[in-house]
C-alpha cells in the first residue's frame, strides 16, 4: 500500500514538473512572437512612411488604403490605381494588377490596366507591362500594346510593342509604336503603321 | 419496343441525325453568304485600309479631338480600296462616325487628299462586264465622296486602257484633270497652270475581214 502511494506521489512530482516546464516553453514562444509582430510593424510603419514620404515628395502621389491616388499636372485630372499587391524597394514602387482611372470632373474619362505597373516617382511615370489596355470613355477608343508608359506630369502616353487601336467599330489600326495623350484625343502610329476603316461611303459607284 | 429492333433500327437513326447535322451547316453557310451578299450589294458599307510603305518616319496620325475626325498618313502613304489605291507622300482624310442600324457605327468621309508625288491605279467598271485600268499620277488629288469625283491637278496625266475593244488607251494631260467616280467621265481642263489639254488616243487597228471570191 505504502509502496503504490509513494509511486503515484512520484508520478504527480514528475507531472507537476513536465507542466511547468512545457508552461514555460509556450511563454517563451508567445514572447518571442510578440516582439518579432511588434519589430515587424514597426518596419512596416518605417516602410509606409518612407515611402509615403518619398510620394508626396516628389511624384505628388498619396497611398490611402489600398489606392494610390494622384493628380496629372497639365490638365489637373484626377487618377487612383487600384492594386493587388505593393512592393517597393529604393526609389521604384511596383504594383500587381493595376487598374488606373483617370477623372475628369467625378466622371472616369480613361484607364489604365495592365498585369503590372512599376511607379517611377521621381521620372512621374507609370510603366505598364504585360497586355496593357488603355480604355478612353471620352473618345469611345482603346489603345491596347504589351507595355505602355504614362507620365502623369503632362499626360504623354507611350505604347511600345504590338499595338493595337481601335474606335467604335469603324476603324482599327496597328504599329510598332504609339504616341498619345491620356484620354486618346490625338493618337500618333508608327513603325509599319496600317489602319482598316468601315465606312458607310466612300467612291459611290 | 424489343431490344433486338432497337439494335437494328440504329444505323437509321444515326444516318438520319448526320442528315440532319449536314442540313444544318448547310443552311447556315448559305445564311452566312447571304448576309455578306447583301453586305457587298448594298454598297452600305467598304473597308478602306490605309498605311505606310516608307522605311522611316512613316506615321498616321488619328485626330479624335477634332470633328470630322482627321487621319493623316505621311511617308509612302497608300489608300486602298476594292477598286484601286492610292499612293503618296501625304494623305489626308477627314472622316465623321455614324451609327448604322444593325450596323453599328461607320465612318463616312467627308473628303480626303494626297499630297506629293501621288501615284493613282484603279479599276472602273465600263460597259459589257469589261474594267478599264486607269493609271495617273500629279501632286495633289482630291476626293469629293458626295459628288463623287477625283480631281487631280499639279501637272496630272492620266493613262486609261480596256475602255472598249477599239480603244486600245487613251492618254491625257491639262492642268487639271477630273474624274467622275459614277460615269467614269474624264474633264480635261487647263486649270491654274493654264496647260493646254492634250489627249492622246490609240485605236486598235483590226485586220480586213477575209472576203472569199467564188
Amino acid at each position: 500500500m505504502r509502496l503504490l502511494a509513494s509511486l503515484f506521489g512520484f508520478a504527480l512530482l514528475i507531472s507537476v514538473i513536465a507542466v511547468g516546464f512545457l508552461a514555460k516553453l509556450w511563454w517563451q514562444q508567445e514572447e518571442r512572437a510578440q516582439v518579432e509582430t511588434a519589430i515587424q510593424s514597426e518596419h512596416n510603419v518605417a516602410r509606409r512612411s518612407s515611402l509615403e514620404a518619398l510620394m508626396a515628395q516628389v511624384g505628388g502621389l498619396k497611398l490611402r488604403g489600398e489606392k494610390l491616388l494622384g493628380r496629372e499636372a497639365a490638365s489637373g485630372r484626377e487618377f487612383e490605381i487600384g492594386f493587388d499587391e505593393l512592393s517597393y524597394s529604393g526609389n521604384v514602387l511596383k504594383l500587381r494588377k493595376p487598374v488606373c482611372s483617370v477623372m475628369d470632373e467625378g466622371a472616369v474619362v480613361a484607364s489604365f490596366s495592365g498585369s503590372s505597373v512599376i511607379v517611377s516617382v521621381q521620372k512621374q511615370l507609370l510603366e505598364f507591362i504585360g497586355d496593357v489596355v488603355l480604355k478612353s470613355n471620352k473618345h469611345n477608343a482603346i489603345l491596347k500594346s504589351s507595355r505602355m508608359r504614362w507620365r502623369w506630369s503632362d499626360g504623354e502616353v507611350l505604347a511600345i510593342g504590338g499595338v493595337s487601336f481601335a474606335l467604335g467599330g469603324m476603324l482599327i489600326g496597328s504599329a510598332d509604336s504609339a504616341r498619345a495623350d491620356t484620354v486618346l484625343g490625338e493618337v500618333e502610329l508608327s513603325g509599319r503603321p496600317s489602319l482598316r476603316l468601315r465606312i458607310s461611303k466612300w467612291l459611290k459607284y | 419496343m424489343s431490344m433486338r429492333a432497337f439494335v437494328r433500327s440504329l444505323p437509321f437513326v444515326s444516318l438520319g441525325a448526320c442528315l440532319l447535322c449536314a442540313a444544318f451547316i448547310w443552311h447556315m453557310s448559305i445564311m452566312g453568304s447571304a448576309l455578306a451578299l447583301q453586305e457587298v450589294s448594298g454598297g452600305q458599307f467598304e473597308f478602306v485600309k490605309v498605311y505606310c510603305i516608307g522605311q522611316r518616319g512613316s506615321s498616321i496620325k488619328l485626330m479624335l479631338r477634332k470633328e470630322p475626325i482627321e487621319v493623316i498618313a505621311y511617308g509612302g502613304a497608300v489608300i486602298e480600296w476594292s477598286q484601286g489605291r492610292i499612293q503618296s507622300d501625304t494623305v489626308i482624310a477627314r472622316l465623321i462616325q455614324k451609327g448604322v442600324q444593325g450596323k453599328g457605327v461607320l465612318g463616312t468621309v467627308v473628303s480626303a487628299e494626297a499630297m506629293g508625288n501621288v501615284s493613282l491605279d484603279m479599276r472602273m467598271d465600263v460597259e459589257g462586264e469589261r474594267k478599264a485600268h486607269v493609271v495617273g499620277s500629279c501632286k495633289r488629288l482630291q476626293i469629293d465622296p458626295k459628288e463623287s469625283l477625283l480631281i487631280m491637278t499639279g501637272s496630272p496625266q492620266i493613262k486609261v486602257s480596256g475602255i472598249s475593244p477599239e480603244v486600245s488607251q487613251a492618254l491625257g494631260k491639262a492642268g487639271r484633270i477630273t474624274m467622275s467616280l459614277e460615269s467614269g467621265e474624264l474633264l480635261f481642263e487647263p486649270g491654274d497652270e493654264q496647260l493646254l489639254p492634250e489627249v492622246n488616243v490609240q485605236i486598235e487597228r483590226k485586220p480586213p475581214e477575209k472576203t472569199t471570191k467564188k
